[in-house]
């Protein structure tokens, strides 16, 4: 038994690594999944074929989801007393929103679109429900425990969201800003600490140093992973 | 981080002379269950081998997977990131334990003589260390990855993925009594770097830019 103890030891050091792995994958809102689980909705006839022959009664029909209005597109805008500005982006059902002040509140949201309804949620109860056509999504969007109505309109790059990261860091810097009629509102996340971020510009995307630091800057699609959960 | 209970611990001190003979000394010299000669350096390489491929598995592992930016953070700290340096401090005071009592146990300290608890302290003390450190890994692999932006960077990652290969090569030569004597403090002294440069490259770096924030 003693003779076993360090692979013993080896063995709990594993399992620990790996427990703590899967918590965090599963964590993970897992974009993977939810492209496959909208795979099927727009082409459902392989996935019939492919069924394996024996048992195709067992198989429960997914519950109906209405396929997103719009595939891919991206809204701008503020709430109503321009508290807060917010930006959506949708691709093939999915939706990434960002919603902050410019200076101590930001959240980052994920969801889905299913037909012309969005529903995003973030952390802390952040949340953004509300409908969308080509021009504009009007809704309203839940952030620091308040609640506003919202209108954005569809905008086109340079207009949008934008997000750095500066994952060589262990400390985890992340700035989210949106460009909007040629402003721009952002909050740069520095370990928790939350202020106003740097000025970003939307048409040179390499290279933004930001106190030294090297930040990764990319337009923000709907299909993007911004939420940690 | 464990070293051999006393009872195993003499037999690797005793082929003093001929280092060669060493494996067939130590198996003559031990009690019960005497391993096969060849186990000396054999057993070695395979514990080396496998502790290079776990080391080159977590580089690629952190190189491959995309960083997620997430991962579950510990509650009571202020940020994930000042658990990880609080957590690698602690990590950093048992491995001064470790190389203290290891030190104690080879005699090293003129005219101490290695109390009977030293073995257990070693041992107890490696194991709270390397699990202490388990979390911190699983954020920097999870949520940041390999990373080579700056030196700092490059060192923490590959030391990183060093300190793990290491670590697995030195239970696996544990368990292999009949080792060359050489090969415990030489994966003991490897471990006492890789995590000291691991320390130096991060925690001391988070507490020298943001403070002694916890």
């Amino acid at each position: 038994m003693k003779r076993y103890a360090p692979l013993l030891t080896v063995a709990s050091v594993a399992a620990l690594g790996l427990a703590l792995l899967m918590v965090n994958v599963n964590g993970d809102p897992a974009p993977r999944q939810e492209v496959a689980a909208a795979a099927p909705v727009a082409d459902p006839a392989p996935t019939t074929a492919l069924a394996p022959g024996p048992a195709p009664e067992p198989v429960v029909e997914e519950p109906a989801v209405t396929p997103p209005a719009i595939a891919e597109i991206a809204y701008a805008g503020r709430s109503s007393g321009n508290e807060v500005t917010v930006a959506i982006a949708v691709k093939d059902g999915r939706a990434v929103a960002y919603v902050c002040d410019g200076k101590k509140i930001e959240a980052w949201l994920d969801g889905t679109l299913e037909g012309d309804q969005l529903s995003l949620r973030g952390a802390d109860g952040a949340a953004v429900t509300g409908t969308v056509d080509e021009a504009k999504s009007l809704g309203s969007v839940s952030v620091a425990g308040k609640q506003w109505p919202y209108a954005a309109k569809g905008v086109q790059a340079p207009e949008g969201l934008y997000e750095g990261r500066s994952g060589v860091d262990e400390v985890a810097e992340r700035i989210g800003w949106i460009v909007l009629d040629g402003t721009q509102v952002g909050v740069r996340n520095a370990g928790g600490n939350l202020g106003p971020a740097p000025r970003l510009d939307p048409e040179d995307l390499d290279g933004v140093t930001v106190d030294g630091v090297r930040f990764s800057v990319t337009a923000v699609t709907g299909d993007d992973q911004v939420v940690g959960r | 981080m464990t070293i051999p209970k006393p009872e195993q611990r003499a037999p690797i001190a005793t082929p003093f002379a001929p280092p060669p003979a060493s494996s067939s000394a130590s198996t003559s010299a031990s009690s019960s269950e005497p391993p096969p000669a060849r186990t000396g350096t054999a057993g070695l390489l395979v514990a080396v081998t496998v502790g290079t491929l776990v080391s080159v598995g977590l580089g690629v592992y952190g190189r491959a997977h995309e960083a997620a930016f997430f991962a579950v953070s510990i509650a009571g700290f202020s940020s994930g990131t000042a658990a990880k340096a609080w957590l690698a401090t602690g990590a950093f005071v048992l491995v001064l334990v470790q190389v203290g009592s290891a030190m104690v146990m080879y005699g090293r300290f003129p005219g101490v003589r290695a109390p009977s608890w030293i073995g257990g302290l070693h041992r107890w003390s490696g194991r709270a260390a390397v699990l202490l450190t388990v979390p911190v890994a699983v954020h920097c692999l999870y949520a940041l990855g390999f990373q080579d932006g700056s030196p700092r960077v490059l060192l923490h990652s590959l030391f990183g993925c060093f300190f793990y290969g290491a670590f697995v090569a030195k239970m696996l030569v544990l368990n292999r009594p009949g080792s060359p004597r050489w090969s415990l403090p030489v994966l003991g002294g490897a471990l006492f770097t890789a995590l000291v440069a691991l320390w130096l490259t991060s925690s001391l770096w988070f507490f020298t830019t943001s403070g002694l924030t916890f």
